[in-house]
C-alpha cells in the first residue's frame, strides 16, 4: 500500500508550517520594533528626552513624577520626560551595569551613603567617575521658586537639611538633590490592637510597655488558638524595628569614640575603634544592643529572616500581625490595600527608668532628617543643562507640594505643607544622633553578621554569646577587610584631585575670576584633599595596628 | 569509508560560502568570547569595573588560595552536583515510560504535558519555590503538619540527627536554619522532572527499532531489565549529554541560591556557590577583578569536569 501523503494532506502542512513560522517571524517583528522605539535615544524627531530611573515601587511615586514630568513637558515643549523603574532587588546589578556600560539615564537615584559602602552601588569611586557635581550651581536660586516664599532663596538653602545630607565628605561634593524627607514607624491593626488589649487600650511609649503588649498579645494568640504574631517581619524590616532601640545604648559610648563635636559617629570611625581597642564585644553598651535585638526577634513573624519584604506587608495585610515597623514610604501601598484602620506610632525606645537599659541612655535618640530619594545627573547624560533644570524644577516649593500630595512621602522643601496623613511622620530632630549600625557596618562585616543573625534571634537564652562567639574570630579580619578597600578608594581619589585642581585652576582662568576668588576655591580643594590624605593615612595606622591585647 | 578531509586550496575555492557563517561567528564572538576574553583580562587588575584598573599579576589568585569562603563553597556545589545526579532518574523514568506508551495519541499528550511548564517564566518558578519554603503559609510544613510529617522529623532529630532544629509548635525555618539550607536546596524542584532532559532522553529512546523489543519479548526480558539491558544502554549518550550540562549549569548556576538565600548565602552561609561569591564580591564588594578571578576558577573546574566526562565515561557504541 502507497504511504505517500497525499497532496491535499501537504497542502494543508505546508500552510500550517506557513502559519507557523508568520507567527513566529511576526512577534520577533514586534518585539524588534519595541526594542527600537524604547532604545537609548536621547532625542526623537522634535523632542529631547530625558531619562529618569528609581527603585520606588512603592504606590503614588510614578504617579508624582509622571505627573510633574508632563508638567515640566507643558513648560518645555520640546522636552519629554521618561520614567524608568526598576525594582529594589537588581536595582544595585542594573544601576553598575548601566554605568559602566555607559548607558545610564540621564538621572538617576543615588542611595548616597558615602564612602566604600555598597548601598546601591553608589560608592565614592563610582559617583567621582560617572556623575556630575552639582555643588557649583547651589549658591544660586531655583528660577521655579519665582512667586513663592522661597523666591532668590538660594538652591541648597531651600531644602529642609540645607542639603547636608547630600553632601559626600569624602569627595568634597554635592551630587544629588533628595524630593522627602523619610522615618521610620510603627504602623498597626487598630482592630486587633484594641481587640487584644482592650478598646482603651493606647499605643506604647516606652519599650518596655510595647514588650508587655506582645507578651499579652502572645498568651492571647496562644489563649484563642489564633495564629498571630505581634510584628509582622522579615530580612528586610527587621532593622526598622529593631536599630532604634539597639542605637539608644551607643549613645554614651559614641561620646567616647567620638573625635569630632559633631555627637555622630561614623561607621569607619566605629570601625577603626574596633582595630584599636576602643570597644569590644565585652562592652556592655554592645552586648544590651544585641540583647534588644534577640528580644524583639521573639515577637517578630517566625522564620522572618527568611522572609522579604513583600512578604511582611503580605503577613500584616492579611491579620497574621498586629505591628509592622516601615518607614513613610509605605504609607500609601498600606492604606491602600489594608481593609482595616491603620494606626501609626514612634518606635518605642527604652528610657532611662529601664531598669536593664536605662543606664546608657542620655536622651531620645535624634530621627535622620536628610532629604530622602537623592537624584543625581550621570557623566553620560546627554543634556546635562535640561536634567540640571529638571532637577531644579523637581525641587521647587509647587512641584515638591505636588510631589508630596500624590506620593505621601514628607516633603523635603522648606515651607511646604505635609499632607495629613503623613504628618506622624514627622522628624524627630530633637536628641542624640548615632550614625552607624552595629549589624550593618560594611560589606564583608555585614556579610558576616548577617550569616550569623539566625543564632542572635534563637530562642536559646544564651543566643547572645552565641552570636557573639560565631562572628568574633572573624569580626576584626572583615573590618580589616572592608577597610582596606574603602581606604584604597580613598588613596585613589586624592590622586584624582590633583587632576581636578589643575582643571579648576584652568577653568577659573578661563573664565576670569579674580585671582583672589580663584585662589580661594582652589586653597578648598586642596585642604580638602590634604584632609582626604590624613584620613587614609590615619586608617592606615589603625589597619596596621596589631590586635589590642585582652 | 571515512570522509576524507578536504585541502585547503579546495577549502578556499567557494568562500563565499563562509560569508553565512559571519553573523553567526560575530555575534558569538561579541556575546561569548569577548566577555571571556575581557573576564580572563581582569582578572590580572585590581578593577572596580570602572575605567580604572591597576595591574597587579597574580594577585588575585594568590588570594583566592586562601579564600575559605570560596572553597568551601566549592564543597556547597559539590554536595548538589551528586544531589542533581539521582535527581536525573525522575526524567529518565518518565522518558521511558512515555516511550513505551503504545498509543500514539497518549505518547503525544504526554510529551506536552512534559513539555508545558516550559512555558512558566524561570522567576515564577522560583517564587512559587520561596512561598513553598514559608515556614508559617507554605505548603511544605502544611503537608508535614497535616499528614503528621513533623512530628517523624522531631523523632528523627531527637533520635539520631542531634540537629535541634525540628520543634513542636515552631514552625520549620527552613532557609533560615543552616543545616537545613542544603537539604531545601536538594528538595528544590520536586519531583524534578526536566522537560528539556526528557525530551532529549526520548529523543535517544526513538531511535530503538521494534525488533529489539520483539526480540526481548521473545525471550521472555521483564521490564527492568529492557530498561537495564536495551534502554540505558542506548540512551548512554544522552545521559552523558545531560551530565555534562548538569555540571555546568550547577557549577555556574547560583540564581536561585540568591532569590532564595540573599547575597550572602543565607543563615550560616550555607548556600554559598562559586557563582554566587563571584556575584557578590563584584556587585556587594565591588571587586570586580577578584570576581574575574574566581570565574577563572569556575572555568578551570568545569573544564576539567567536562573533560573526565568525555575520557572516562565512555559509551561503547
Amino acid at each position: 500500500m502507497d504511504s505517500s501523503p497525499t497532496p491535499s494532506k501537504t497542502s494543508r502542512e505546508t500552510v500550517l508550517n506557513s502559519i507557523g513560522f508568520g507567527l513566529v517571524g511576526l512577534c520577533f517583528l514586534v518585539a524588534l520594533l519595541r526594542v527600537t522605539a524604547s532604545s537609548f535615544s536621547g532625542e526623537t524627531q522634535d523632542k529631547k528626552i530625558i531619562r529618569i530611573a528609581h527603585w520606588q515601587l512603592e504606590n503614588g511615586i510614578r504617579d508624582a513624577i509622571n505627573t510633574l514630568g508632563a508638567e515640566y513637558s507643558k513648560l518645555h515643549p520640546d522636552v519629554k520626560i521618561e520614567q524608568l523603574t526598576v525594582p529594589e532587588r537588581t536595582y544595585t546589578n542594573w544601576f553598575i551595569t548601566q554605568l559602566i556600560g555607559k548607558t545610564a539615564p540621564d538621572i538617576i537615584e543615588i542611595q548616597n551613603l558615602g564612602g566604600n559602602n555598597p548601598g546601591r552601588g553608589d560608592t565614592d569611586e563610582r559617583l567621582a567617575r560617572y556623575f556630575r557635581p552639582l555643588t557649583s550651581y547651589l549658591s544660586d536660586a531655583n528660577p521655579y521658586n519665582e512667586g513663592t516664599p522661597l523666591q532668590g532663596v538660594p538652591w541648597r538653602e531651600t531644602f529642609l537639611d540645607g542639603m547636608s545630607s547630600n553632601y559626600n565628605q569624602n569627595l568634597l561634593e554635592i551630587y544629588a538633590i533628595g524630593l522627602n524627607l523619610h522615618t521610620v514607624r510603627i504602623y498597626y491593626n487598630k482592630n486587633l490592637f484594641h481587640e487584644i488589649l482592650g478598646q482603651s487600650a493606647s499605643p506604647p511609649q516606652t519599650y518596655r510597655e510595647f514588650i508587655a503588649m506582645c507578651e499579652q498579645m502572645g498568651a492571647w494568640s496562644r489563649g484563642h488558638n489564633r495564629p498571630i504574631t505581634p510584628i509582622a517581619s522579615s530580612g528586610y524590616n527587621w532593622p526598622s524595628f529593631a536599630t532604634p532601640p539597639m542605637q539608644s545604648q551607643h549613645q554614651q559610648l559614641q561620646l567616647k569614640l567620638g573625635r569630632q563635636t559633631s555627637l555622630s559617629v561614623a561607621t569607619e570611625t566605629f570601625m577603626e575603634a574596633y582595630l584599636n581597642g576602643e570597644w569590644s564585644f565585652e562592652n556592655p553598651e554592645i552586648l544590651n544592643s544585641l540583647q534588644i535585638a534577640h528580644e524583639l526577634g521573639q515577637y517578630m513573624t517566625p522564620g522572618f529572616m527568611q522572609l522579604k519584604r513583600e512578604d511582611a506587608t503580605f503577613y500584616f495585610l492579611q491579620q497574621r500581625s498586629i505591628f509592622i515597623a516601615t518607614g513613610s514610604w509605605d504609607i500609601k501601598s498600606l492604606s491602600g490595600q489594608a481593609n482595616f484602620p491603620i494606626g501609626v506610632f514612634n518606635v518605642p525606645m527604652p528610657d532611662k527608668q529601664d531598669p536593664e537599659y536605662g543606664r546608657y541612655i542620655l536622651g531620645a535618640v535624634s530621627e535622620n532628617a536628610n532629604a530622602g530619594t537623592p537624584f543625581a545627573i550621570t557623566q553620560n547624560s546627554e543634556h546635562p543643562e535640561i536634567a540640571l533644570d529638571f532637577l531644579k524644577f523637581l525641587s521647587s516649593y509647587k512641584a515638591n507640594g505636588t510631589f508630596s500630595e500624590i506620593s505621601l512621602w514628607y516633603p523635603s522643601v522648606v515651607g511646604v505643607e505635609p499632607p495629613e496623613e503623613v504628618k506622624p511622620f514627622t522628624p524627630i530632630t530633637e536628641g542624640y544622633p548615632v550614625a552607624y549600625s552595629l549589624l550593618a557596618l560594611s560589606a564583608d562585616t555585614k556579610r558576616l553578621t548577617d550569616n550569623n543573625l539566625y543564632l542572635l534571634f534563637g530562642k536559646e537564652k544564651d543566643a547572645v554569646t552565641r552570636f557573639i562567639d560565631a562572628i568574633r574570630p572573624s569580626f576584626r579580619q572583615s573590618i580589616l577587610s572592608d577597610l582596606a578597600r574603602s581606604n584604597k578608594t580613598r588613596l585613589r581619589n586624592v590622586g584624582r584631585f590633583n587632576c581636578v585642581a589643575e582643571t579648576l585652576a584652568w577653568n577659573l582662568e578661563k573664565k576670569g575670576l579674580p585671582a583672589a576668588a580663584r585662589d580661594r576655591k582652589l586653597d578648598e580643594l586642596l585642604l580638602n584633599q590634604a584632609m582626604m590624605e590624613v584620613a587614609y593615612y590615619k586608617t592606615q595606622k589603625s589597619l596596621s595596628a596589631p590586635p589590642p591585647q585582652p | 569509508m571515512a570522509a576524507s578531509p578536504i585541502s585547503f586550496r579546495k577549502a578556499l575555492l567557494e568562500w563565499k560560502l563562509y560569508l553565512f557563517i559571519v553573523p553567526s561567528a560575530l555575534l558569538i564572538g561579541t556575546f561569548s568570547y569577548f566577555p571571556a576574553a575581557s573576564a580572563i583580562y581582569h582578572s590580572f587588575f585590581d578593577w572596580q569595573g570602572g575605567d580604572v584598573k591597576q595591574f597587579i599579576g597574580l594577585a588575585n589568585f594568590r588570594r583566592l588560595l586562601t579564600d575559605w569562603t570560596l572553597w568551601n563553597s566549592f564543597f556547597t556545589v559539590f554536595i548538589l552536583i551528586l544531589a542533581n545526579f539521582f535527581k536525573m532518574i525522575p526524567s529518565i523514568a518518565v522518558a521511558v515510560a512515555i516511550h513505551r506508551l503504545r498509543n500514539d495519541k497518549w505518547q503525544y499528550f504526554y510529551r506536552i504535558l512534559v513539555v508545558l511548564p516550559m512555558i512558566v517564566p524561570g522567576l515564577v518558578t522560583l517564587f512559587i519555590w520561596k512561598f513553598f519554603f514559608d515556614p508559617n503559609l507554605g505548603v511544605l510544613n502544611n503537608i508535614l503538619n497535616f499528614t503528621h510529617g513533623k512530628e517523624a522529623l522531631i523523632w528523627l532529630d531527637a533520635h539520631a540527627l542531634h540537629w535541634n532544629v525540628f520543634s513542636e509548635g515552631i514552625p520549620i525555618p527552613w532557609l533560615s536554619e543552616p543545616r537545613l539550607i542544603i537539604p531545601s536546596l536538594i528538595m528544590w524542584g520536586f519531583p524534578w522532572l526536566g522537560a528539556v532532559g526528557v525530551l532529549i532522553y526520548l529523543a535517544g529512546l526513538q531511535s530503538i527499532g521494534t525488533e529489539i523489543y520483539e526480540a526481548a519479548d521473545l525471550d521472555g526480558v521483564s521490564p527492568f531489565q529492557k530498561f537495564w539491558h536495551i534502554e540505558l544502554p542506548l540512551i548512554a549518550t544522552q545521559i552523558r549529554l545531560n551530565i555534562i550540562l548538569m555540571v555546568i549549569g550547577t557549577l555556574q548556576g547560583y540564581g536561585f541560591q540568591y532569590l532564595l538565600l540573599g547575597e550572602n548565602g543565607g543563615a550560616g552561609g550555607r548556600g554559598m556557590v562559586p557563582g554566587l561569591w563571584m556575584f557578590n564580591r563584584a556587585f556587594t564588594a565591588g571587586e570586580f577583578g577578584y570576581a574575574c578571578s574566581i570565574g577563572m576558577v569556575l572555568f578551570l573546574f568545569i573544564l576539567t569536569l567536562t573533560y573526565i566526562n568525555n575520557k572516562y565515561i565512555r559509551v561503547e557504541k
